[in-house]
């Protein structure tokens, strides 16, 4: 087999040092994934392909960390994209199809009768939190500790550039403790402006959880008695779990939600949509940004929710997701290798048995990555409508291998 | 500099700086001549603030944590920052002799020790150029560097801040070129670091590749994102538990590295 080349990558990444913190940064940092022997640069992508600058190709299953629901480079949609884009995208006005997109997406989320745009899902996380402090005029917010909300500085998981009193009324509980949510309210009870949740745990550097039976409706329902503003942060899985909002598939209702990745196939674009109740607070709390109104993504994301609805797209994802998850079930107990293979089928996470250390994860995902199928040893995977059941053949085909390594490393 | 962070300070020249003087008095010919002949116990404290004895007999050299009960002479420092101020060869008032009688000849040695030991750790730039002298700086920066964590991770906030976040391991950090190896691990709110070998099966192997990458990262010359997108240090397993250590380093390094060194 012929070992990837990544010479292409190094020499960009040398360049990138002298004029760029640390080259790249960001959840793409090659620090965080499998360094050397990864591709640091992309240079094209087609469906669940995409090649690298060293013309390398890989068979991805990361989706550009999530908003690649379709398929890279997907015809409908970008066509939809230049379409709006020879008109324009960036204006003194937004155009129509802000109002359009916004009431197609109030029509798809049952609880929701408005919704507001902005670019990164940071931006809506964020910007929901000060909805529910200015709805509630009350200061703290309950969050579930190791979640990712983005990179500002109440929620960055990174370890600098913010002070304690960024996060002096951010308190977190552990995902499924109910009784821990609990005690906090308890705790801080008439201080509390909002609670924000994923719809299941799905922290890097570990297993993904699903949420314990009752534990997001528990939270709905202490939030509704106390006045709390209740956050669905489905920045990650919306789209892929339920065109309208992951809390359909998993029996909660909050009163915010946030989207962003699978939103508009790759395309910039995030939302917000909300309860009635909170529309006036939502209104007196001043949201913007220079490109948050353009044109190009509202077009794109129109496009992507009628593809994702008329080609059955969240249902497919699931099947080929499930494909995957047995092929690679299988192969492990052939090794004999204990696997924990969690998550949703259309984002799973697998590592190895008690393994709490990544290092076989990584020796797996780098046998993986030789072979040219694109796997995260520390981040949750994706699956888009691009994946047919030739691709999941040709992961499997690879993922002998792959855990025959593993086994043989440790 | 606040008055907290004097303390630290203090607490690392005589926990992470000054026990460095064993390894440079095996290591380097004139600290190990300083030695030969040397017979000296010396103790120095500082007011409520630690203390550290070091000790020579016999050709070795010992440095204690803490005061020998009896014997030798003891350095009285009035506060850290005046500890500190000796250790950073300030200006300052001689420290006063409280235990025994102070034969200088006797010490005079220590003060040669002392000397080199500056040197070695806070080298001019073109004694770096010497092979032998670069590797012993090397040694020495990342033994006072493994010593000091602790350090800062007991009472530095943003070291513990960042610790609130790192997942429990151990970690080995292993320089092959140099033959440094060493560890560090961080369980049950504690973190110790050794030396040598670790204990059990690592979580995070940290390998820096070769000499001059371990020069630049002690120097400050290379960001530690950059050296591992380089592949000039490798992590292997548990990454957040290494950058954990990474926080800890550059709080490390905001005590005593040359910026704070000019500054304070
Ligand atoms: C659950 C979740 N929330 C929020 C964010 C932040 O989104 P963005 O990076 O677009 O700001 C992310 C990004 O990965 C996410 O996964």
């Amino acid at each position: 087999m012929n070992r990837p080349d990544f010479s292409k990558s190094a020499a960009l990444f040398a360049r990138a040092l002298q004029v760029i913190p640390g080259g790249i940064y960001g959840h793409t940092s090659p620090a965080l994934a499998l360094p050397g022997t990864s591709p640091y640069y992309a240079a094209r992508a087609e469906g669940c392909r995409y090649w690298d600058v060293d013309g390398n190709e890989f068979l991805d299953f990361m989706c550009a960390y999530g908003p690649i629901v379709l398929g890279y480079n997907h015809p409908e949609v970008e066509e939809a994209a230049a379409r709006q884009a020879r008109d324009g995208n960036c204006f003194n006005h937004p155009t129509g199809l802000m109002v359009q997109l916004a009431e197609r997406l109030v029509s798809l989320v049952d609880f929701a009768s408005w919704a507001v745009f902005g670019k990164n899902g940071a931006d809506m996380t964020t910007w929901c939190v000060q909805v529910a402090r200015e709805h509630t005029e009350a200061k703290k917010i309950l969050r579930v500790a190791g979640a990712y909300h983005g990179s500002h500085a109440w929620c960055s998981p990174g370890h600098g550039g913010w002070i304690d009193e960024d996060r002096a009324h951010v308190h977190a509980f552990p995902w499924n403790d109910l009784d821990a949510f609990r005690d906090l309210v308890k705790k801080h009870r008439g201080e509390i402006a909002g609670v924000i949740t994923t719809a299941f745990h799905h922290p890097a550097f570990g297993d993904s959880v699903m949420a314990a039976p009752g534990f997001l409706r528990g939270i709905q329902e202490t939030c509704r008695a106390e006045g709390i503003v209740f956050i669905l942060d489905d920045v990650r899985s919306g789209f892929r779990l339920h065109l309208g909002g992951s809390h359909r598939v998993l029996d909660f209702e909050p009163d915010l939600v946030c989207f962003c990745k699978a939103l508009a196939n790759g395309h910039p674009i995030s939302a917000a949509l909300g309860r009635k109740e909170l529309q006036p607070a939502a209104g007196r709390v001043f949201l913007t940004g220079s490109y948050w109104n353009s044109a190009v993504p509202m077009a794109a994301a129109l496009s992507t929710l009628i593809v994702i609805e008329r080609d059955g797209v969240i249902e497919r994802i699931g099947k080929v997701g499930a494909q995957l998850r047995e092929g690679f079930v299988k192969a492990a107990a052939k090794h004999a290798l204990p696997i924990r293979y969690t998550g949703h089928d259309s984002m799973p996470f697998m590592s190895f048995g008690d393994e709490t250390n990544f290092l076989r994860s990584q020796v797996f995902c780098r046998e993986m990555m030789q072979c040219g199928v694109f796997l995260h040893p520390h981040h949750n995977w994706f699956l888009c409508a691009a994946h047919e059941s030739h691709d999941i053949a040709q992961a499997l085909a690879a993922v002998d291998d792959a855990m025959a390594a593993a086994k043989a490393a440790f | 500099m606040r008055a907290g962070n004097e303390m630290l300070l203090c607490r690392l020249h005589l926990h992470a700086v000054l026990p460095a003087l064993e390894a440079l008095s095996r290591l380097v010919p004139q600290a190990r001549d300083a030695v030969a002949g040397a017979n000296f116990a010396l103790g120095l404290r500082v007011a409520d603030g630690p203390s550290a004895m070091v000790t020579a007999a016999d050709g070795v050299l010992r440095v204690e944590p803490a005061l020998a009960s009896r014997g030798g002479a003891v350095l009285y420092f009035f506060r850290p920052r005046h500890l500190n101020a000796i250790f950073l060869q300030r200006v300052a008032m001689p420290p006063l002799p409280v235990r025994g009688w102070l034969r200088f000849a006797k010490l005079r040695p220590f003060l040669r020790l002392a000397k080199v030991l500056d040197a070695t750790l806070q080298p001019a730039e073109p004694a770096l150029a010497d092979d032998e002298f670069r590797r012993r700086h090397l040694l020495l920066s990342f033994q006072v560097a493994l010593r000091a964590v602790p350090i800062v991770a007991r009472e530095d906030p943003l070291a513990m801040r960042a610790l609130k976040s790192t997942p429990p391991g151990l970690l080995t950090i292993r320089i092959p070129n140099l033959e440094f190896v060493a560890w560090v691990e961080w369980r049950n709110g504690v973190l110790r670091s050794e030396l040598g070998e670790p204990p059990s099966a690592a979580d995070a192997i940290v390998t820096v590749r070769d000499e001059e990458t371990a020069r630049l990262l002690v120097a400050g010359q290379l960001d530690p994102q950059a050296a591992l997108g380089l592949g000039r240090v490798r992590v292997d397993g548990l990454i957040p538990l290494a950058d954990g250590l990474d926080v800890l380093l550059h709080r490390v390094e905001s005590y005593l590295g040359a910026p704070a060194r000019a500054r304070s």
